[in-house]
């Protein structure tokens, strides 16, 4: 997707301002938040299962090129053609290719981060290939135009209204006279819809919870079943993956499903979790022809190397964007690209480079929830406090704090700063005499947008306090 | 790219030279063979009745339906208590399960033999389990020609039948069973944990039933009590 990661500042404005994305974002302390606490007081062992889901994906991420490589051995002995790509371009040339040469027309797909950084449907319509999403959040957003704004609950922003009003308009082919007053109405029409959909699909593409070098499989989360639906109808199945989902052996996946579901959405296990191993096998009666799994680059080797590492232990589960007072107030639009919350501040930068994204680490404020409820324990403040600073030290950034540095000379030498202070205080005073208050005043927006500010009558405070104690009679 | 080139960049990225780095080498291949146990939760180490329990109150926590008999004779008046719960009373189909076909089906509950059509509402499908998984109330449903996956996605209503002596306490006892019975490198194609119909909060946030798969789930343990 094309990032507006620059505009956060205005874009947290804007969301600030909204009523409706309020009102969707006040349903997470009792939702998500409250659901995952009750999940985790179910398993007094939760500690240290966290403490063993951070050692596997340590364990995995400073072996990764031996358990890349057993993946992909054990992945093609099941029947799998693997794919690499470097990068994102790589990835839809990829993906595009397959699909063009299966003549594909149609395209059903589960929810993928991955494909959301690589902005994969925009590709493949491009070429005149369709592409419908499957997860009902996802769906949701496809016919609005509009991004994921949370990892786990993407359509976390929209009210009931605004996909009632969505399907009757998308939806036309059915009876305007229907009922759709309840989510069960709303959910029975998508499932319907879609439904015809996948059976007129082509290929199926899902993306990956993880990766297991033991088996070569792909594993897939979900609830709704709709992975599962793009894996097995379609006779071509594209898993995409990037290079940090793979884990060692069945053995380490039982710790981190068990992780997994209670901090994303506070179950113990979602409805469905399935792995996937090659295509269909003799005698199957369902199941896809060919599986394909692409592996993505997208920059993870730079983060490996470069101090980030730990960002790489992440397994999506939404939890630091649930528990983060920043996501809570403005949502996951306003962060301005796909991962959005503490995860995205660390995650983005790294992606798009700080001058783009240097907003986001800085719309912090450091309370460290997100640590506490992490559940492979990302140090997520020090990784964007990391960024604060590299972008601080950069020429960027001092420039865009020279007004600071100007203040900061003065402020150093008081007497120069109290002769500037008078002047200034003698010169707002001498201008506001007429009105006694500013409407507006420059680099002082912040404030005189909701209010005036008074016109001082002439003096500094240290001045007043002067007389004061000398015994001057206080003018007022 | 190729897998050489990325290989190569990942293990630039961090700091390895080459595979004669025998030390990486050794953790790697160790961790295949013997993989470490983590700590387990103690409700994934249970036995004997208190295993069953468990399976049983997790199923019910996810809102699946259990019929709970001691003999598997008693399978099909138990998919037919099923069935009639539900007006229309849907159509049964199953694959060619060999244990569930030989079952003493009468004439007017025979289930149809699945080969490949679409099914959806008003459609039930039964399918044998390969294990149950204890701590969490989790079915594990191995793909085959006898097991097709996607029984348990198209239907409206999905009845699993699971044996009680196939009803394990951990995900990591399940994962053990599937690879003993399985060929080295032919694991199943598909390994489907099913916990609960399919569901989606998407919508507003409350939870709503039968998104794209099953509305509902119904079990049915047989065997003799634990």
């Amino acid at each position: 997707m094309t990032p507006h990661t620059r505009a956060f500042k205005s874009n947290a404005r804007t969301a600030l301002a909204d009523p409706q994305l309020a009102k969707a974002l006040a349903g997470l302390p009792g939702g998500l938040v409250a659901q995952r606490a009750a999940a985790k007081a179910r398993v007094p062992e939760f500690e240290q299962l966290r403490d063993a889901a951070r050692e596997i994906r340590d364990h995995t991420l400073a072996h990764l090129d031996l358990y890349l490589e057993g993946f992909v051995a054990k992945a093609e002995t099941a029947g799998s053609r693997v794919h690499w790509a470097a990068d994102a371009a790589e990835a839809r040339a990829i993906i595009a290719r397959l699909a063009q040469e299966r003549g594909a027309r149609l395209i059903a797909k589960g929810k993928s981060m991955v494909s959301e950084e690589i902005a994969l449907n925009q590709h493949l319509e491009s070429l005149g290939i369709g592409v419908f999403e499957s997860d009902l959040g996802e769906y949701l957003l496809q016919l609005r135009g509009e991004t994921p704004s949370h990892i786990i609950a993407p359509a976390i922003h929209l009210s009931q209204d605004q996909v009632e009003a969505d399907f009757r308009h998308h939806h036309a082919h059915l009876d305007p006279k229907r009922n759709l007053e309840t989510p069960e109405a709303l959910v029975a029409e998508a499932r319907a819809v879609l439904r015809e959909r996948f059976l007129a699909a082509d290929i199926g593409i899902t993306g990956a919870n993880f990766l297991v070098a033991e088996t070569g499989s792909a594993v897939i989360v979900t609830n709704e079943g709709n992975g599962d639906l793009s894996a097995q109808l379609p006779k071509t199945h594209i898993v995409l993956a990037a290079i940090d989902k793979v884990v060692p052996t069945l053995s380490d996946l039982a710790t981190l499903l068990r992780v997994l579901a209670r901090s994303a959405t506070g179950q113990d296990m979602t409805a469905y979790t399935s792995l996937l191993t090659g295509p269909k096998a003799p005698g199957d009666r369902d199941g896809p022809e060919e599986c394909h799994i692409v592996i993505v680059d997208n920059g993870r080797t730079e983060m490996l190397k470069s101090g980030l590492r730990e960002a790489l232990r992440c397994i999506r589960c939404g939890a630091c964007l649930n528990h983060c007072p920043i996501y809570n107030a403005i949502g996951g639009h306003a962060y301005g690209w796909v991962y959005s919350g503490p995860i995205g501040a660390v995650l983005t930068p790294a992606f798009l480079g700080t001058e783009e994204a240097h907003d986001l680490p800085s719309a912090s404020t450091f309370c460290g929830k997100c640590e506490e409820v992490c559940p492979v324990k990302i140090p997520l403040t020090r990784l964007m406090r990391g960024w604060r600073e590299k972008w601080l030290a950069s020429p960027a950034a001092r420039r865009e704090r020279s007004l600071v540095a100007i203040w900061a000379f003065f402020a150093k030498r008081p007497r120069l700063y109290h002769i500037a202070a008078r002047l200034g205080v003698a010169a707002l005073g001498a201008l506001g005499r007429t009105r006694g208050a500013f409407h507006w005043l420059p680099f002082a927006g912040g404030w005189t947008s909701r209010r005036d500010f008074p016109a001082p009558q002439g003096r500094t405070f240290q001045q007043l306090w002067t007389e004061h104690q000398r015994g001057v009679p206080d003018e007022h | 790219m190729s897998t050489e080139r990325i290989i190569e960049r990942v293990r630039a990225a961090l700091g390895v030279s080459n595979r004669t780095d025998n030390v990486r080498q050794r953790a790697v291949a160790e961790r295949f063979s013997h993989p470490p146990s983590y700590p387990r939760p103690a409700f994934a180490r249970l036995d004997g009745n208190a295993r069953n329990t468990r399976m049983i109150s997790c199923l019910e926590a996810h809102g699946t339906q259990v019929i709970d008999i001691d003999n598997v004779g008693a399978v099909p008046q138990s998919v037919e208590a099923c069935l009639r719960q539900y007006t229309p009373r849907p159509h049964l189909t199953m694959a060619d399960d060999p244990q569930l076909s030989s079952l003493a089906w009468p004439v007017s509950l025979k289930p149809e033999l699945w080969h490949g059509e679409p099914l959806g509402d008003g459609h039930a499908a039964l399918t044998h389990a390969y294990a149950g998984v204890a701590e969490t109330g989790t079915l594990v449903l191995s793909s085959g020609p006898e097991s097709p996956p996607l029984l348990a996605f198209l239907p409206e209503l999905h009845i699993v039948a699971l044996s009680r002596d196939t009803i394990v306490s951990s995900f990591e006892d399940a994962f053990t069973l599937l690879s003993a019975h399985t060929a080295p490198g032919r694991f199943p194609r598909a390994i489907n944990l099913v916990s609960g119909a399919s569901r989606t909060g998407d919508i507003g946030g409350r939870i709503v039933k039968g998104a794209h798969g099953p509305r509902r789930l119904a079990v049915i343990i047989y065997g003799p009590p634990t």
